[in-house]
C-alpha cells in the first residue's frame, strides 16, 4: 500500500497548542496555532504564565528595594533594567553621577550584551540543529558570568547599580581578567563563525526566512536588533546616548534584507561591537580616579522630589523603557515598562507567521529573539 | 568555504579538555575524588553569617530586606551574655525561601556582624533547618563557611552618605 494512503490528512485546519512547556519556546509562553497540514493559517499568543505584577509591587517598594526586583523583569539581561529605574531617580532628583559610575554602568551594560547575545546564539544553534554551537555559546556566556561574579557579587540578577552609581569599585585586577576574557572571547567567536557562517545548512534554513521591511518593522513597534536588521540605523545608544556612550566611538550596525539571516547576522556582529566598546571603557577606566558613587542619601530609606522621567535604552531585545512617577515620597508613584516584547510578540509574531511553514515556526520565534518575562512582567 | 560539512569542525572539540567543573565533594560525598569545589569570587553574596558579639539586634537588617525574608527573633538572654554579646537579645533569622541575595541587610547593617560568604552549597536532613536560616547560630555555623566575602566596607556602606561634587573643569585632568 502506498504510504500516502496510510496519512489521514484533514480538510479543515487543526488547532496546535505551542508551549509553554517546548523547547522551541523561550520561555514561559504560548502560541495556539491554527495549521492546515504544515502551513500556519493563523497565531494567537497566550501571555500570562509568567505574570507577576511587578509594576504594582514596585509601588509598595521603597526606591532602594525595587533594585531587587527590577531586574526579573528579563532574565537574559537584567541590568538593562537596573539601569533605566536608577537613571530615571536620578534624573527627577537632578543628580549628576560622577564618571567613574557612569563607565562602569556601561561595562556591565555592555557585558550583559554580549552574554545575551551568546543566549540568543545558542538558541539559533538548537533551532537549526548545530547543537555544538548551543553548548559552546552557553559554556563561553559562563565566563562572562564569571566576571559578573567577580564584579557584582552574584551571576545572573547581579542588583549592581543603585540609584547614583553602583555599590562597589571595580575590584583588583578584574579589569586584567575582563581583557583576557575578551581575548580569549574573539578567539572562540572565530571557531563559531567557522561553523555557522560556513554552513550550508544554517544558511538554507535562514536566508530568505521570514523576511520584514524597514515600513513593516515601523508599523508594527519593531525595535533594536530586529530593526537594524532592515537597514534602519536606530539604535538609542547612538541617537539618545545615555551612561557613557557620548564618549566612545562606535558605528550602528545594520544589515538590508530583514531575514532571519539578517537578524542573526546583526547580533553576531553586535558582539563584535561590545567587545571594542569594552576595550575603550577599560582604558577610560584606567585613567578615571572619581569615585564609584554619588550618594547624597543615607539609610534604610529616601525620598525622591516629585516629577517624572521616562528612559528609555537600548537592550538587545529592542527598546526598554522605564516610565518613573514621584510624588515626592519614599515609594514610586507609578512605575510603567515598556518592554520590547510586548510589540515583537504581541503585534509581529502573530502576522509574519502567517503562512510560513510549521517547521520554521520555533526559528522564527527566536530569530526575532522574544522573550516572555517582559511582555508578562 | 560553504559547505555541508561544515558543522563537522566541531569534532576536533572531543579531544580538548572540558570547560565544566566538577561538583563539589560537599553535596556527593560518595564520590570522594570530586574534590575540587569552585570557590566563590572576593565579593560573592552567598549564605549570610552574623557574628553575635558584635550584632546589636538593632533590626536594620529586618527594615531594609526588599523581599521581608528577615525576622528579628528572640535568643535566650544567657546564650548571649555567655559571649558577652551586647544591645537587644535579638539576632535576625533569614527566610532562604524568600531571600534574594541582594545583601541590602549587609551594607545597612551598623555593627558590620552580618556578612557574606562564599559558601552556595548545603545539605541538611531537616527541611526547616534549610529554609529558615539563622546565621550565627551553632547549627548553622558550618554552612556559613568561613571567607566572608561580601562584608560592609566604606564602599558599600549605605548608612554613610557619601556625595559628590564635580569640581569645575580644569585644565589639568578631572575633578575628584
Ligand atoms: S545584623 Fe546588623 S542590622 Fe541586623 S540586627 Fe544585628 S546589628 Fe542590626
Ligand atoms: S540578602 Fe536576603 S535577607 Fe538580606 S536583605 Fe537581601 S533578601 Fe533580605
Amino acid at each position: 500500500m502506498p504510504i500516502r494512503e496510510l496519512v489521514v490528512t484533514y480538510d479543515f485546519p487543526t488547532d496546535l497548542h505551542l508551549g509553554p512547556q517546548h523547547p522551541g519556546i523561550h520561555g514561559n509562553f504560548a502560541y495556539i496555532l491554527k495549521v492546515d497540514g504544515e502551513k500556519i493559517i493563523e497565531a494567537k499568543i497566550v501571555p500570562g504564565y509568567l505574570h507577576r505584577a511587578f509594576e504594582k509591587l514596585m509601588e509598595r517598594r521603597t526606591w532602594i528595594n525595587n533594585i531587587a526586583l527590577i531586574p526579573r523583569v528579563c532574565v537574559p539581561e537584567p541590568d538593562v533594567n537596573e539601569y533605566a529605574f536608577n537613571a530615571a531617580i536620578e534624573r527627577i532628583a537632578g543628580w549628576e553621577i560622577p564618571p567613574r559610575a557612569k563607565y562602569i554602568r556601561t561595562v556591565v551594560l555592555e557585558m550583559a550584551r554580549i552574554s545575551a547575545y551568546l543566549m540568543y546564539l545558542a538558541s539559533m544553534g538548537g533551532g537549526v540543529g548545530v547543537y555544538p554551537l548551543t553548548q559552546w555559546a552557553f559554556g563561553d556566556r559562563d565566563y562572562i558570568l564569571d566576571l559578573f561574579e567577580a564584579l557584582t557579587g552574584a551571576r545572573v540578577y547581579h542588583i549592581y547599580m543603585i540609584a547614583g552609581g553602583v555599590r562597589r569599585d571595580i575590584p583588583e585586577g578584574w579589569l586584567d581578567k575582563l581583557e583576557e576574557t575578551l581575548k580569549y572571547l574573539e578567539g572562540r567567536l572565530k571557531e563559531y563563525d567557522k561553523l555557522v557562517m560556513n554552513s550550508a545548512v544554517v544558511q538554507r534554513r535562514l536566508v530568505g526566512l521570514a523576511p520584514i521591511t524597514p515600513e513593516y518593522a515601523m508599523e508594527h513597534g519593531v525595535t533594536g536588533p530586529n530593526l537594524r536588521a532592515t537597514g534602519v540605523p536606530y539604535d538609542l545608544r547612538k541617537l539618545d546616548p545615555y551612561a557613557a556612550y557620548d564618549e566612545l566611538d562606535f558605528e550602528v550596525v545594520t544589515e538590508k534584507d530583514g531575514d532571519a539571516w539578517a537578524r542573526f547576522m546583526v547580533r553576531r556582529r553586535e558582539i563584535d561591537q561590545s567587545i571594542d566598546l569594552l576595550r575603550q571603557l577599560i582604558d577610560k577606566l584606567r585613567k578615571d580616579d572619581t569615585p564609584h558613587i554619588h550618594q547624597p542619601y543615607s539609610g534604610l530609606a529616601f525620598k525622591v522630589p516629585q516629577g517624572e522621567a521616562y528612559v528609555h535604552i537600548e537592550s538587545t531585545k529592542g527598546e526598554f523603557g522605564y516610565y518613573v512617577w514621584s510624588d515626592g515620597g519614599f515609594n514610586p508613584y507609578r512605575v510603567f515598562v515598556r518592554g520590547p516584547t510586548t510589540s515583537h510578540a504581541g503585534v509581529l509574531m502573530e502576522d509574519i507567521v502567517v503562512g510560513q511553514e510549521l517547521a520554521d515556526f520555533s526559528l522564527i520565534d527566536g530569530s526575532f529573539d522574544i522573550c516572555p518575562p517582559d511582555l508578562d512582567k | 568555504m560553504i559547505g555541508y560539512l561544515a558543522p563537522l569542525r566541531a569534532l576536533k572539540f572531543l579531544f580538548i579538555k572540558p570547560h565544566t567543573v566538577r561538583v563539589p565533594d560537599k553535596v556527593w560525598p560518595r564520590w570522594p575524588d570530586f574534590a575540587d569545589p569552585r570557590e566563590g569570587k572576593s565579593v560573592y553574596r552567598g549564605t549570610h553569617d552574623n557574628d553575635w558579639t558584635k550584632c546589636i539586634g538593632c533590626g536594620n537588617c529586618s527594615r531594609i530586606c526588599p523581599a521581608m525574608a528577615i525576622e528579628m527573633k528572640e535568643v535566650p538572654k544567657e546564650v548571649l551574655d555567655e559571649i558577652g554579646a551586647k544591645g537587644v537579645n535579638k539576632r535576625p533569622q533569614i527566610d532562604y525561601g524568600r531571600c534574594t541575595f541582594c545583601a541590602l541587610c549587609v551594607d545597612v547593617c551598623p555593627s558590620g556582624s552580618l556578612t557574606m560568604t562564599d559558601n552556595y552549597t548545603w545539605v541538611t536532613t531537616d527541611a526547616r533547618d534549610h529554609r529558615y536560616f539563622f546565621p550565627g547560630a551553632e547549627k548553622w555555623k558550618y554552612a556559613s563557611g568561613d571567607v566572608h566575602t561580601w562584608h560592609k566596607n566604606p564602599q558599600s556602606d549605605l548608612l554613610r552618605p557619601k556625595p559628590w561634587v564635580k569640581k569645575p573643569p580644569q585644565p589639568a585632568g578631572e575633578g575628584k
